[in-house]
């Protein structure tokens, strides 16, 4: 009885199987089945665009990143010509201070010279004068040796200090 | 239990088979009319149709009850899918995605999936049988036999269908044989392989049956313990050990769907790619 199968029951469960088959595959399976993949579509799916945008983000940081490190050079560069042209410029001035100096005491020194020798023509012509001056006094006197030797002291203690240098 | 009860009234013995057989009546106790003798309802006897007697048993009307509340419960859950499950929805769903992602596509493959639908129903025919079983004064269908006999007649059915479709009529009697055997040894090899054949379903329908009424008398058994020891005392282990099977019971009534459904997928894999 336990293990005697029964051949109504077997009918029934085979129709009953049938039966509960053919609605579940229509009414259940199907949708369900197509809605999971659905749902797994759209999450894989999610889940690229997000890798994908990842991505691109990043790619947009290293380029940032590249740009960054190519205008901190330019500046860099821009900064060294400036200061290389700067100490140019300031040598430039530099060395035109300098050379002008050199030349304002160069011209100062040759003035000083011509003047030097203005003065010393002059100086010679005067005592020529004075000598002259003072052998015509000596002549003038009469010629005697004490006499002569006052003469000439006294010429010479009348020349003013100016001779002294 | 009615019926367990009476037993026990008329001789002291707990009948605990009769529990476990078809019967043509339903046990309500619980209901009181005029036509309903001892909490037994009889069901309708027919004529036998083309030589079978197709009269309602109580293993039917509980198949046909399980039957209903599948198509009830999975029909208010995903008769409209939503993109976001809740609930038992959500229950039922992650079954179905571990039948698919564990049983059906390692198994079978990818080709696995056209036989989706049959699987899930397999498992969740079996698995409504199964737990409707366990109520109080219901009867297990795959506690049945002939009910476990039909389902892997079902299984064997379509494992056989879909070694034809994939292969040929031709190809698929000549796949049961491992290719490359020698002539002498498919003597013995081919009578083999027909006992495998039958083997099979055999061991689907035997194993499903055994694992229903193993726990139902087990139960049945500690119960009827306090009846036939005629003492309370016996009562509170009892009920703890029953208590203990019955929770085991709700184990068991998920595995051995998930059993049958596995061993099912297997077999339709092996006749449709016999190669491997």
């Amino acid at each position: 009885m336990l293990l005697t199968p029964h051949a109504g029951t077997i009918a029934w469960t085979i129709i009953t199987f049938f039966v509960v088959f053919l609605i579940l595959r229509a009414k259940v399976w199907g949708p369900l089945l197509a809605a999971l993949d659905e749902r797994e579509k759209s999450i894989r799916e999610s889940l690229e665009t997000a890798d994908r945008a990842r991505a691109e983000a990043e790619a947009q940081l290293a380029e940032h990143e590249k740009r960054l490190n190519e205008a901190e050079t330019e500046a860099r560069k821009i900064v060294g010509e400036a200061r290389e042209a700067a100490e140019k410029v300031r040598s430039q001035i530099v060395d035109d201070a300098k050379a002008e100096a050199q030349r304002a005491i160069d011209q100062g020194r040759e003035t000083l010279e011509t003047e030097k020798n203005a003065a010393l023509a002059q100086l010679r012509a005067e005592v020529a004068d004075l000598a002259v001056g003072a052998a015509g006094a000596i002549l003038d006197a009469e010629l005697d040796a004490e006499r002569n030797r006052k003469i000439a002291d006294d010429f010479i203690s009348r020349l003013p200090d100016s001779q002294g240098n | 239990m009615a019926d367990a009860n009476a037993g026990a009234n008329a001789d002291g013995q707990v009948d605990v088979i009769g529990h476990i057989l078809d019967h043509n009546y339903l046990e309500v106790p619980f209901l009181n009319a005029h036509h309903i003798i001892d909490g037994r309802l009889d069901l309708p006897v027919f004529e036998p149709i083309f030589g079978i007697d197709m009269s309602i048993t109580r293993h039917v009307v509980w198949m046909w009850l399980a039957s209903g509340l599948l198509i009830t419960t999975l029909i208010a859950c995903f008769g409209r899918p939503k993109l976001v499950p809740s609930g038992l929805a959500n229950a039922l769903e992650a079954i179905v995605v571990f039948i698919r992602d564990e049983v059906v596509v390692p198994v079978m493959g990818e080709g696995g999936r056209t036989y989706m639908p049959f699987l899930l129903t397999t498992f969740f025919f079996i698995l409504y049988c199964n737990l409707l079983g366990l109520v109080p004064y219901s009867a297990t269908a795959t506690g049945n036999i002939s009910v476990t006999l039909s389902l892997a007649l079902i299984s064997f059915f379509v494992t056989q269908g879909a070694g034809i479709v994939n292969n040929g009529l031709i190809g698929h009697i000549k796949a049961l044989v491992p290719g490359g055997m020698p002539a002498p040894l498919l003597i013995i090899m081919i009578p083999i392989e027909i006992i495998g054949l039958i083997a099979k379903p055999f061991a689907l329908c035997i194993r499903l049956f055994a694992n229903m009424i193993a726990g139902h008398i087990a139960i049945l058994v500690f119960l009827g313990l306090i009846i036939m020891l005629k003492s309370y005392y016996v009562a509170p282990a009892s009920v703890l050990l029953a208590a203990a099977l019955y929770l085991l019971e709700i184990f068991i009534g998920f595995v051995q769907a998930f059993i049958f459904t596995l061993l099912t997928a297997l077999f339709v894999s092996m006749a449709a790619h016999p190669d491997h």
